[in-house]
């Protein structure tokens, strides 16, 4: 089993963003909402297709990780994710390249770069490219696996009703949704990164979940992160996180 | 009928579990937004979640007619949007309030790629404004109104006023214009061009040149010709602030007479105009005026009819305006022989008007035979006569008066008719024979001079005879004879109101009366719906309409007559056509009160409902059992319904009344012109329903219930008053459990 791994912050969101062509009606802020299903769209055909983030001078995060979920139109183009140090007027390097197969979620992994400048190029699109989140981040993966206490398994949204003489009636009013509870031992390092992620999204921002089979969840963390001490710097660290649609 | 669902979805709501999805179109001013509670693509559109949720669905009817209000409240994410970071900001650039909302339906299956499924249309409403938006931004709330009810107060209602029609009739000023469907009698059409008019605040003898009149505000710029009784009068100046006109009397050769104060005075004018409706007619017959309080009588000329000129329709009297009244009077034959005897010789004295030459000349024509006109040596006294007509002159004699010597008298033309002599003064009688003529002058000479004291002239002719027109002898009269009508009486006309403009009403050129064409027009025409508003069962129930009786049901009536809200008309047409309009699936229906039994849409029992059967009685306050329906409008008379309307019609229902006594309600058929067979058929229908008391179910059902539609029939199998047959009068759908809320009136066979 891996160990669970989290993306918590896109760096879209806090950077200088350029595309090569906007909708308005469906705006490029939505690379980074953290709302999957709205769409960002270009509005024309353009070879490559660009998405340019720019960092600006004053913090510079380390990135490591793409994520385009489920709902884009990249299937059958040539893909590549690119950094730079100087606006790509002369340095130019490709972090990860790849030719997209399938209209499933797209999670790439490359080699941790600091870099200020990072671009996506779509080759050759056929249509207008729409992306519903461009997540660029770096993972954090956790220092121990929960422990003790854990409990997974799939919320459901159902409305239950019966007629008057018993016969069950059902509303699905909504999919099911993974829904998790951590309870880890840790070591204070791990709380102290535990801290920086709770205090990166506030409990208002969505983010990435690996689970120890790897698979990516979008989730949010429905409680308040607390720490109980036990001993000799070890801290109890609950988490009840919710997976969002 | 129930709703018609595509087969994917009554596959999908026929079991017991259902997944659906609500997708909202608002269409704003140059932006169409999709929403649901969830991001999804279907059917071309991206809808994104800034929905959380939608109230029930729902709405209500009255039995007899009526129409409520549907309320639905959304509930919106105000969640950052296009360039926006709030979508209630979004809406200050693109305003909701008066915009469309539809929602459509979606049944899924899990895991299913539904792009193939088709959507259910459930609403189409208006958007009203937002509110309860909490800061920080969350959520706010719209509440939306059904189609009709957001277009309650847009009926394309006008009154005459100044500032259209600058030559109205004061009196007519802020009446509403007429708006006319199907046939109508006398429909009162106001003056939009009557002129100035006033009347005068004292006598006026027939040489006043200065008039006053109770106000001259509206006059015309001088000058204008006025009229006043006959005679026209020429107005040169207007002192408005006294109301003072300085005039020139008997002009255009009418003659100045004196005039009672009191009398009207008002602007002569060719192109006096009374709008019939402020849109064209099919057609308009026979035009009438009323006098005070006198019954209507027919105008037969000096009218032009014009039914869509500039979108209007109007009459133009050219002059005034003329109208018959019956007298009903019949000639015998023979009692007017239409001879005129051959009349006798008359002879007549001719006074000269006029004299010239000498020393005085009038004196030779001034009567007094002692006083005399000295004439100077070869000097001529000319003596003219203006007389007029009478007949052909037998003899003419010339009579003169003088002294002093012969005197030569002579024509005009110098033709000497003889010399006579005058040695003292005595009195000479001149024969004429030729050039006799009624105004022949008469001149007298004399080289010498001598006193012409008089002349005068001697006519013997035989009278001209005139014999008036009269009637060919055997005929009977019985009709009109021609008088006049003073401006601003009421002017009124039969007329057939809107056409059928497309063959969407009726067939093209047809006059609209069948009530589902009446009210599709004036949805669609008056109130801006378009023809896909419109559901399938108004032809259906227009068929119905179209062979209930003889000839089928016709509504007439001047719509501002009867109502000048949407709602409040169509709940009359309702009532008076015994159906129902309704909004289901964001279009309107109709539904036909029915008297036979009613085929049954669906059973409800204790495995189809949640919670229990809730019933009860209508109130025995509202029986009904004795109807008077007054109808065929007079729309020159307002008061009572007695008054208002020319016809009435009774029905009663004895065992009723043996059983609850007599409980009477009158009522006003607005919509319906003479059609007595239509007033009956309805009211047989209400007494129906009101007679008795009827059982009402009320309860709660699943979501294959949803298809029921309002007036949809269902039996309800239960403990007790197990098998009665119902008519749905309310159904609210709720999404969160997709519950119906169901209310049934007991159908009772007649």
């Amino acid at each position: 089993m891996a160990n669970i791994k989290v993306a918590y912050l896109n760096i879209l969101g806090i950077s200088l963003l350029a595309v090569s062509s906007e909708n308005t009606s469906f705006p490029k802020y939505r690379l980074y909402d953290r709302d999957i299903g709205k769409l960002f769209k270009g509005t024309a055909f353009a070879s490559p297709f660009v998405i340019y983030v720019d960092q600006e001078a004053t913090t510079i995060y380390e990135i490591d990780r793409l994520i385009i979920p489920v709902g884009h139109n990249l299937n059958g183009l040539a893909c590549s994710l690119r950094y730079s140090t100087d606006a790509f007027s002369g340095d130019d390097h490709e972090a990860v390249g790849w030719t997209q197969g399938d209209a499933l979620l797209i999670d790439k992994t490359f080699t941790a770069q600091t870099k200020r400048y990072w671009k996506l190029n779509v080759t050759a699109p056929a249509t207008i490219v729409e992306l519903p989140e461009m997540f660029l981040s770096k993972i954090y993966t956790f220092e121990r696996n929960p422990s003790y206490g854990s409990k997974v398994g799939k919320k459901k949204n159902i409305s239950r009703n019966e007629t008057q003489s018993g016969r069950v009636r059902r509303i699905k009013l909504g999919g099911p949704r993974l829904s998790v509870v951590y309870d880890l031992l840790i070591l204070t390092a791990q709380k102290t990164s535990f801290e920086a992620w709770d205090a990166a999204t506030e409990g208002t921002e969505y983010f990435y979940v690996w689970d120890e089979n790897g698979i990516p969840y979008f989730m949010e963390l429905l409680n308040d992160l607390d720490f109980t001490y036990k001993a000799n710097g070890i801290w109890n660290a609950h988490l009840e996180l919710l997976e969002v649609l | 009928m129930v709703r018609t669902l595509d087969a994917n979805q009554t596959q999908k709501i026929d079991r017991p579990f259902l997944q659906p999805i609500y997708l909202v179109h608002l269409s704003l001013s140059g932006l169409t937004l999709y929403f649901s509670d969830r991001n999804l693509d279907y059917n071309g559109h991206n809808y994104e979640d800034y929905l959380f949720d939608l109230s029930g669905i729902g709405n209500e009817i009255r039995n007899l007619g009526g129409y409520d209000n549907c309320k639905l409240t959304l509930r919106f994410k105000n969640d950052k949007i296009l360039a926006k970071n709030t979508l209630i900001e979004l809406f200050d650039d693109y305003p909701p309030e008066k915009k469309y909302v539809e929602i459509y339906k979606l049944c899924i299956d899990t895991g299913e790629t539904f792009g193939s499924d088709v959507s259910t249309k459930i609403f189409k409403g208006e958007m009203g404004q937002p509110y309860e938006a909490y800061d920080p931004a969350v959520d706010f709330k719209i509440d939306c109104s059904s189609m009709l009810f957001g277009k309650n107060a847009s009926l394309p209602l006008d009154v005459i006023d100044l500032a259209d029609f600058v030559n109205a009739d004061p009196d007519d000023v802020g009446k509403y214009r007429n708006i006319l469907y199907g046939n109508l009698k006398k429909v009162v059409c106001p003056w939009t061009v009557a002129g100035w008019l006033s009347t005068l605040t004292a006598d006026i003898t027939s040489s006043d040149t200065t008039v006053v009149v109770s106000d001259s505000n509206g006059c015309p710029a001088t000058p204008f010709t006025s009229l006043c009784d006959n005679e026209e009068i020429r107005v040169t100046a207007n002192t408005k602030a006294t109301g003072t006109l300085t005039v020139t009397r008997g002009y255009n050769s009418t003659t100045a007479v004196g005039h009672s104060k009191g009398s009207e005075i008002y602007e002569k004018r060719a192109d006096f105009e009374a709008e019939v409706a402020k849109h064209a007619v099919k057609s308009i017959g026979d035009v009438y005026v009323k006098r005070g309080s006198e019954e209507w009588l027919r105008v037969l000329s000096g009218v032009t009819k014009y039914i869509n000129t500039g979108g209007r329709a109007y009459l133009v009297f050219s002059d005034k305006v003329k109208y018959e009244e019956k007298t009903n009077q019949a000639i015998a034959t023979g009692s007017h022989p239409h001879t005129a005897s051959t009349p006798g010789a008359s002879t007549k004295k001719c006074i000269p008007t006029g004299a010239t030459g000498g020393a005085t000349p009038a004196n030779a024509i001034d009567g007094d035979e002692l006083s005399s006109n000295a004439l100077g040596g070869s000097v001529v006294c000319n003596v003219t006569f203006t007389e007029t007509d009478l007949g052909t002159i037998a003899k003419e004699y010339i009579w003169v008066r003088a002294s002093g010597g012969a005197v030569v008298i002579r024509c005009p033309d110098g033709t000497t008719l003889g010399t006579y002599n005058f040695a003292s003064a005595g009195w000479k009688r001149i024969a004429k024979t030729t050039g006799m003529a009624w105004d022949d002058d008469v001149s007298c000479y004399d080289v010498s001079g001598f006193q012409l004291f008089e002349v005068y002239k001697e006519v013997e002719y035989t009278p001209t005879v005139t014999v008036s027109a009269h009637a060919a002898d055997g005929v009977a009269l019985s009709g009109n004879s021609v008088a006049n009508m003073v401006i601003g009486d009421q002017v009124a006309c039969d007329v057939e109101g809107y056409a059928d403009p497309d063959g969407n009403y009726g067939g093209a050129g047809n006059l609209i009366e069948r009530p589902d064409y009446v009210r599709k027009h004036i949805l669609i025409v008056l109130l801006g719906f378009v023809a896909g508003d419109i559901g399938a069962s108004f032809p259906t129930v227009g068929t119905i309409y179209g062979s209930q009786i003889s000839g089928g049901y016709k509504f007439a009536f001047n719509l501002p007559e009867v109502a000048t809200e949407a709602m409040d008309l169509f709940e009359k047409m309702d009532l008076q056509s015994r159906s129902n309009m309704f909004e289901s699936g964001g279009l309107f229906n109709l539904a036909f009160g029915s008297i036979a039994d009613p085929t049954s849409q669906k059973t409800f029992d204790k495995d189809n409902i949640r919670g229990s059967f809730l019933f009860g009685k209508t109130e025995v306050a509202d029986i009904r059992n004795k109807l008077r329906g007054h109808y065929w409008r007079d729309y020159s008379k307002s008061g009572n319904l007695g008054e208002k309307y020319q016809q009435v019609l009774e029905l009663s229902n004895g065992a009723s009344i043996t059983k609850y006594g007599t409980m009477q309600e009158d009522i006003e058929f607005s919509c319906v012109g003479d059609l007595a067979l239509m007033v009956d058929d309805v009211m047989d229908w209400i007494l129906i329903e009101r007679k008795e008391l009827k059982k009402i179910v009320i309860f709660e059902a699943f979501w294959d219930a949803m298809i029921l539609e309002f007036c949809d029939y269902f039996v309800v199998t239960s403990n007790f008053w197990s098998g009665l047959k119902f008519k749905s009068i309310k159904l609210i759908e709720r999404p969160e459990d997709q519950i119906i809320e169901i209310m049934g009136l007991q159908f009772v066979a007649s």
